[in-house]
């Protein structure tokens, strides 16, 4: 097995706010390998972009972070500053949910590709502009000889989104964190966007450690599956474990809640009843114990550990039920 | 699901805290834990309140003179000195103190009515209406306010009512501005709609819907009017122009005492600190109200 | 609570007739906020919504389906057409008859942070309507009360302010609202898309149980189409301010004959690994037109992968196909077609 890209481990998260302090992330680990597309999936307050925020170093001063990020050998954790701004771009680089926000609006498109390529890169000026037109192209920007030369408002958002791309790739980074790049997006721009980020992966070999809310999504383009809820990871394996024999009531409710685009007429969507924890008040034991058709007790008193679920490993699974799921899943159905 | 008990896991289920908090209640709580701006507060609280409860326990009547004490530093027997004419300084002070005060509320009253009331119609109505308040709104601050209230001053000037509402005169756009531009950008929002689309007319839109929510920004500005008209009065009053014989104001004690400057420094410095403080205070005020209030740090869920 | 989610198939005369609705924004510019031009965020749309019926009107941002439903409301006045709720005319109602109106037809939009009034507890919220209608606080919040509970909210709640709740709980809030006057009619703006997923569910059944609970005719306006699939009897398609096909929901779903209707739906990423795999996803080239500037002939020629001569100069008209479906296409597809074989059978 080829060591990993990154690897979380037993990350926390915690920062504070007016209303008290908010543990966005507790004691999350989890891997991801060479040019694969890893997702996590979650709701709102499940601690996903918190996760990959960590990884870049981009949270606030007061946040509070303990456990681990090894990329290439070191925790990130633990490095300083000016280290940390090499990895960043070059090692690791993001691509943000809006991009309006996350592009320079008073700089030229190409300026700022080559801004990015300049800081990473011994090139001459005029090489770093003909790389950023390179750069655009190579994500299916039209004409980018001209479009160089334009501003952010000047293009349309998924071209900005191609552009955020075309940025990310610049210095062939070891893995891409894309924090919810496609929600900002309509359907036919979606379906572009993720065209543009299977093509960069491929040309770049980067891994991609994808976070989203959105099932379609993970289903078209990962390998494999992180589902957060309440700050922890709830279930993680393969793409088919986790969408065909999930072995976890939280990811099992989500799939059933989503309406299908090919379901028959009339048929009667499933919720799991209830909202996703308060950050500031979560529940006491199980984040997902409130919400669970399946709780008991034993339940509500304290979390469940992360298990090994099959026998290779690869996938995991965190439910004070386990042994009794397949039958529970079963019952579920027949009723 | 009607059970009007509500279980602590119920609550869990649904992300709730268990204590509803109301808006006002948790902007209190967030300006509580803004140390400067409780400070300052506290230290408003005693200062306006001595400027009442002095004058009561003093021996001193405001207009008593002394002809022993004439031009006295601080000392036991007058804590803030004597005037020229040996009037008690303490007292006088306070007395002052309170028409500063008493401007300074008149002002805030009177430019928030006026000044929220034509902001509101201005952003509420747009087209002519704002054509009209902004043309006010501009005449008032290309004609440099000190000249205008100099002109004023000589005309009106004098009682301590009128010195006010000619600082209101000008005070008030400030207030309209802010609130126009709130009013603009509140009509549009959902909630608006929603109220618009069950039938609600102007009115209640106006004091109901988008006013209520307009009120914090508003009561950051009286803050900061408040601390302007103070100094405004001072400045008038300063140049001759503000309250007249026998009634004073800080800026009529400071600018009465300008000729003893050297003899008795005590005499400009101790109201002008009562000046810089009250003035100070209530900027600190505007400052911790404006964190409470904003809608930035508001959000509970991330 | 019913459970019973048939659909009726639309008959009679429609509860809301939409002929030929036109809705311009003025384009200014400069220091004087001079007009220098005009946006047709709606040009020309007719509909009909039928009584207990749920019509879907799905497209991508811009393409004036919001404005749409606004219009129809009148919280924005039409450039032309017009609006009819039973045979009376919406669009030319003076405003006394038009609050009356407003009693029929409401509506539920789409960010639950922003459609409740902050400084009001819940319970006001949804008693305002009521209290503008003339009924007295008593009745008005016992009535609160009653639809609080009917939304699957605790009754406790009504003592709360917005800023406490959910999503998924302001978005009850705001349909409590809605019912408040026991509409016939309720415009839903993206009433679920702001919401986690877990919890849209929820509110799509809660939907469809008020539906057949006080027979209730939707216009359900959404840009996911899984969801109003899920919810919706017929379905009507916009491109750039115009309705380019309308169907019977399995029916626009199974047979799209529209290139747009085609291409929109092969883009919706589906939650089954297996199924992203093996479909074939028609990626549409380029961005959407402005509005300011609408291509000539039809509007989805710049985009459409079957666009031929004719199209640049003629405006397709709306009509009626052998299946029932409605299109605005001079090459519509027919059932079983495919518009990745039509396109590659072109030569395209």
């Amino acid at each position: 097995m080829t060591e990993p890209v990154i690897s979380f481990d037993d990350l926390s998260v915690s920062f504070p706010t007016d209303d008290g302090m908010v543990r966005a992330v507790r004691n999350v680990s989890f891997d991801v390998e060479p040019g694969e597309v890893m997702a996590v999936v979650g709701e709102s307050g499940s601690g996903k972009s918190v996760t990959a925020l960590a990884a870049m170093r981009l949270h606030p001063g007061s946040t509070e972070i303990t456990g681990e990020v090894r990329f290439g050998g070191r925790d990130l954790l633990g490095i300083g500053e000016k280290e940390m701004r090499r990895v960043r771009g070059n090692g690791i680089a993001m691509i943000f949910q809006d991009p309006m926000t996350a592009l320079n609006p008073v700089m030229k498109v190409g300026a700022q590709i080559a801004e990015m390529v300049l800081t990473h890169d011994d090139v001459s000026k005029k090489e770093a502009w003909t790389r950023a037109a390179d750069l655009l192209e190579s994500v299916g920007v039209p004409e980018p000889g001209r479009r160089v030369k334009q501003y952010p408002h000047e293009f349309s958002g998924g071209m900005r989104q191609r552009a955020m791309i075309a940025m990310a790739i610049a210095n062939g980074p070891d893995l891409l964190i894309a924090d919810e790049p496609t929600t900002a997006l309509d359907v036919t721009i979606q379906a572009q966007v993720l065209e543009v980020m299977k093509t960069a992966q491929e040309a770049t070999g980067a891994a991609i450690l994808l976070i989203t809310h959105d099932l379609g999504v993970v289903a078209g383009i990962a390998d494999r599956v992180v589902v957060m809820y309440g700050g922890r990871v709830f279930e993680s394996g393969s793409a088919d474990q986790v969408f065909y024999r999930s072995q976890n009531p939280y990811t099992r409710g989500l799939m059933s809640s989503i309406p299908r685009l090919d379901a028959p007429k009339g048929e009667r969507l499933i919720p799991i009843p209830g909202t996703p924890p308060n950050v500031l008040n979560p529940p006491s034991g199980c984040a997902f114990g409130p919400r669970c058709a399946f709780a008991s007790d034993g339940c509500h008193e304290a979390h469940a550990e992360l298990m090994s679920v099959g026998f290779d490993g690869t996938h995991r699974s965190r439910c004070h039920k386990l042994a009794e799921l397949p039958d529970l899943f079963a019952a579920a159905e027949t009723r | 699901m009607s059970d009007t008990t509500v279980e602590q896991h119920q609550l869990e289920a649904e992300g709730l805290s268990i204590k509803p908090k109301s808006f006002g209640r948790q902007t209190w709580e967030r300006f509580r834990r803004h140390r400067l701006a409780m400070i300052s507060f506290v230290i408003l609280v005693l200062l306006i309140s001595s400027f009442w409860i002095v004058p009561i326990l003093s021996p001193y009547g405001v207009n008593e003179y002394d002809i022993k004490d004439l031009s006295q530093g601080p000392s036991w027997k007058h804590p803030f000195g004597t005037d020229d004419i040996g009037r008690d300084l303490m007292t006088r002070t306070m007395e002052g103190a309170q028409v500063s005060i008493y401007i300074a509320a008149v002002v805030a009253l009177v430019s928030t009515g006026i000044g929220t009331l034509l902001g509101a119609f201005a952003g509420y109505f747009g087209k002519w209406v704002d054509a009209v308040v902004n043309q006010m709104i501009n005449l008032i601050l290309v004609v440099p306010a000190i000249v205008v209230l100099l002109v004023m001053g000589i005309k009106f000037g004098g009682s301590v009512n009128q010195v006010a509402l000619l600082v209101a005169a000008i005070s008030w756009i400030t207030i309209a501005r802010i609130v126009r531009g709130l009013f603009f950008q509140i009509k549009e929002a959902e909630f608006v709609q929603a109220a618009r689309a069950a039938g609600a007319g102007p009115g209640r839109i106006i004091f109901r819907h988008i006013l209520p929510n307009a009120m914090g920004p508003v009561l950051v500005q009286i803050t900061l009017v408040s601390g302007a008209a103070i100094i405004l009065e001072s400045t008038l009053s300063f140049l001759g122009l503000g309250v007249t014989p026998p009634n004073t104001s800080l800026g009529k004690l400071i600018s009465d005492s300008k000729g003893f400057i050297t003899v008795t420094p005590s005499r400009v410095l101790i109201p002008g600190a009562i000046l810089t403080a009250l003035v100070l205070c209530l900027n600190f005020l505007g400052d911790g109200l404006r964190d409470a209030l904003d809608p930035a740090t508001r959000k509970t869920r991330q | 609570m019913t459970n019973d989610p048939t659909t009726l198939p639309a008959h009679g005369d429609p509860v809301l007739r939409v002929d030929n609705l036109v809705k311009e924004f003025p384009i200014q510019a400069g220091l004087f906020r001079r007009q220098v031009g005009l946006v047709q965020a709606v040009s020309g749309v007719s509909l009909d919504i039928h009584e207990h019926e749920t019509l879907g009107v799905v497209g991508e941002s811009g393409c004036g389906k919001t404005t749409l439903g606004r219009t129809i409301l009148r919280l924005l006045e039409a450039t032309s057409g017009s609006v009819t709720y039973k045979g009376e005319s919406v669009s030319g109602a003076p405003n006394s008859r038009m609050r009356e109106l407003r009693r029929h037809m409401q509506i539920v939009f789409q960010d639950p942070f922003a459609s409740l009034n902050p400084r009001m507890a819940v319970r006001d919220i949804i008693a305002e309507p009521l209290r503008i209608h003339g009924e007295s606080r008593a009745v008005a919040s016992a009535r609160a009360n009653e639809l609080i509970d009917a939304v699957g909210l605790l009754s406790d709640y009504g003592n709360r302010y917005p800023h406490e709740f959910s999503g998924g709980q302001r978005q009850r809030i705001g349909i409590a609202r809605a019912l408040a006057l026991q509409p016939t009619l309720i415009i839903l703006d993206e009433p679920v898309s702001a919401l986690d997923v877990s919890v849209q569910a929820q509110v799509v059944n809660l939907l469809e149980d008020l539906q057949n609970e006080f027979k209730l005719s939707y216009m359900f306006i959404a840009h996911d189409l899984s969801v109003v699939r899920h919810i919706s009897d017929r379905v009507a398609v916009m491109y750039l301010g115009k309705v380019v096909e309308v169907a019977d929901r399995d029916s626009i779903y199974d047979r799209p004959s529209h290139p747009y209707t085609q291409s929109l739906l092969s883009a919706v990423p589906v939650a089954d690994p297996n199924a992203e795999r093996n479909r074939r996803r028609i990626v549409l080239e380029g961005d959407l037109p402005s509005p300011a500037a609408v291509p000539s002939g039809c509007r989805f020629r710049t985009r459409c992968p079957i666009a031929a001569e004719r199209c640049s100069y003629e405006e397709p008209e709306m009509q009626t196909l052998a299946d029932g479906h409605e299109v605005a296409c001079h090459f519509p597809l027919s059932p079983g077609e495919s518009l990745i074989e039509v396109a590659a059978a072109r030569g395209r």
